[in-house]
């Protein structure tokens, strides 16, 4: 209990700290001081002033936002459908709410508020998809990532499909492919964060749900938990969180694979914190990942999707290795 | 408390059972055995409420199973099915899970659900285990957790499919030592069981199924001398002189 309070507070500062650092640092340094100096500027005119609420702030937000959201989409996602495998992209969500969040900024440009909507619907799309497949054909776990990965291809097609009719379609199409925070505005950020705050809100209040619902439907059901209602409420969640992070950060791949896998490493045996605890994992590694692109090349910047990338497939091949290990555990 | 009238139910439109008329009472213990897929376990699912029944009724205390809200249902009929996953919990959280049905809004556990909650831990000789993974359990431990999650959902009607699977035989005798004295506290107990002469044994009432209708039905002593048990199973049995049954296999 104890340790993973620690281990709750040691996040908290990690991200406080990253979110500092996520500030100050970059191709132009500026020091606490600059930070300070402009959160107190409210004309925004000197160039410390511009670089802080155009660039570092817009970025570190979104980098919170992200992780947090996509984290927490995952560690539902994962209990819902029981699959260590699940994660919004690796399923095909990200690239639902990619696909709808696309058609928006080709066929409605002027109204980009739609966009977080847009990606919500088109990561309900393929989460719902990805269920009922799975359900049809036996819901096994092997059958949720293929199914995934087969949303994931026509959902890909789509999407290059329009990308190559309409270029206009969209500023940056490898940037949002791969997924990055340097051109999120602050604009974007409202529009996504209050269904964000929702979803979090959900998957926060209604851990003792999702703690039954992991035992498994019988046990759930016999508990007295309406089984095919909460699936349902937490999918939509899940949808709703991977949709608002896809609407400002592209298409990021694996945060929401890796930081509930490390987030239950870090909280065994205490499901009540284990969701917040996903949640400051997830985004204290988008915090962190973002620098390393930032400034691991500097003064050229790697997009923070190429970093996640690059610790997240290893990572996935780490946990289909030890799947067999795992799958003898699962069942008494 | 629980009663069948003429029960039908089945998957993807095939019936399972037939016309099942029988009664579950408070405070009896009550042994359903038969051969596989006799529909055993169907037919708890069916008491549990997780399958709708094609023909009959169900009525739980007089009124219409299917009338029940789930939350109100799990607080007079607990189920705990043949297999179940192992979460990564402890095991006193677990257990907390029992108190599911009786939550409020914040889904907090009060003062009287932590009392119930350490008396089912106590019960089951799990109470040093409380703070232990459930993951780090033996088989046997498991099966006690869930079995504390059970008793800490307070139901009238416990129905428990298996649940001497993965058990030594100590643990066997002391898990229907337990199911006994709940049943002398008034609850009923209907369980699942491939151990006939543990099932003759401790049963008030046996349930003899075969293809999804009842074979015999009554007690103990009732279905031995029917004669029945051995002409589902094949198999011939023998009372010793100390009442222990003994089962032979047929040439």
């Amino acid at each position: 209990m104890r340790r993973n309070r620690a281990i709750f507070c040691v996040l908290l500062l990690t991200v406080f700290l990253g979110f500092l650092a996520s500030l100050c640092l970059g191709a132009s340094g500026l020091s606490p001081r600059d930070v300070l100096g402009a959160l107190l500027d409210a004309d925004r005119e000197s160039p410390a002033s511009r670089i802080f609420w155009y660039v570092r702030l817009p970025r570190a937000l979104a980098a919170v936002l992200a992780g947090a959201a996509l984290s927490t989409a995952g560690m539902l996602l994962q209990s819902v459908l029981r699959n260590p495998l699940a994660a919004p992209s690796v399923i095909g969500i990200n690239s639902g709410a990619g696909l709808c969040a696309l058609i928006c900024m080709a066929f409605f440009p002027s109204f980009p508020r739609l966009i977080p909507f847009a990606a919500f619907l088109g990561a309900c799309l393929a989460a719902f998809s990805v269920y009922l497949l799975a359900r049809l054909t036996g819901a096994s776990r092997a059958t949720i990532v293929l199914s995934g990965v087969a949303v994931n291809a026509i959902f890909g097609a789509v999407m290059d499909a329009i990308v190559t009719l309409i270029p206009d379609a969209i500023t940056g199409r490898s940037a949002f492919s791969i997924g990055g925070f340097a051109n999120t505005t602050l604009a974007q950020l409202g529009f996504a964060a209050p269904l964000c705050a929702l979803a979090l809100l959900t998957a926060l209040l209604f851990g003792r749900e999702l703690g039954v619902m992991e035992l498994g439907d019988d046990v759930a059901h016999g508990l007295g938990l309406k089984v095919e209602c909460w699936r349902a409420i937490f999918l939509v969640a899940a949808a709703m969180l991977a949709g608002c992070a896809v609407s400002f950060a592209g298409l990021l791949s694996f945060v929401g694979l890796i930081a509930p896998h490390l987030a239950r490493l870090l909280c065994r045996r205490e499901e009540h914190l284990r969701m917040p605890i996903a949640a400051l994992t997830g985004a204290a590694l988008c915090l962190v990942c973002d620098l390393l692109a930032r400034l691991l090349f500097a003064p050229y910047e790697l997009p923070v999707g190429v970093v996640l990338s690059l610790l997240g497939a290893p990572f996935f091949l780490y946990l289909l290795l030890i799947r067999r290990r795992q799958s003898r555990h699962d069942a008494t | 408390m629980l009663a069948f009238d003429r029960l039908r139910a089945g998957y993807s439109g095939i019936e399972k059972l037939h016309d099942l008329s029988f009664e579950l009472s408070e405070g009896k213990l009550t042994a359903i055995i038969g051969p596989n897929g006799c529909g055993k376990s169907t037919l708890l699912k069916c008491a549990a409420k997780l399958m709708e029944p094609m023909g009959g009724a169900i009525l739980l205390d007089g009124n219409p199973l299917s009338e029940y809200d789930e939350r109100e249902r799990a607080r007079r009929v607990s189920y705990m099915p043949q297999s179940r996953l192992v979460p990564d919990t402890s095991v006193r959280h677990l257990v907390s899970h029992g108190r599911y049905p009786y939550m409020g809004w914040g889904r907090g556990l009060n003062r009287e659900d932590r009392e119930i909650i350490d008396e089912a831990l106590r019960r089951t000789g799990l109470a040093s285990y409380a703070q232990r993974g459930v993951r780090e359990l033996s088989g046997g431990e498991r099966q006690r957790a869930y079995l504390a999650m059970m008793l800490a959902q307070q139901a009238k009607l416990m129905l428990l499919d298996e649940p001497t699977t993965y058990l030594d035989l100590s643990n066997q005798f002391a898990l229907m030592k337990l199911l006994r004295e709940l049943c002398a506290e008034g609850r009923g107990v209907a369980v699942v069981m491939h151990d006939l002469a543990l099932a003759l044994e401790s049963a008030d009432e046996v349930l003899l199924m075969r293809d999804g209708a009842l074979a015999a039905a009554g007690s103990p002593e009732a279905v031995y001398k029917s004669g029945a048990i051995e002409a589902v199973f094949n198999v011939r049995i023998r009372r010793a002189a100390d009442g222990k049954y003994v089962f032979y296999a047929n040439e």
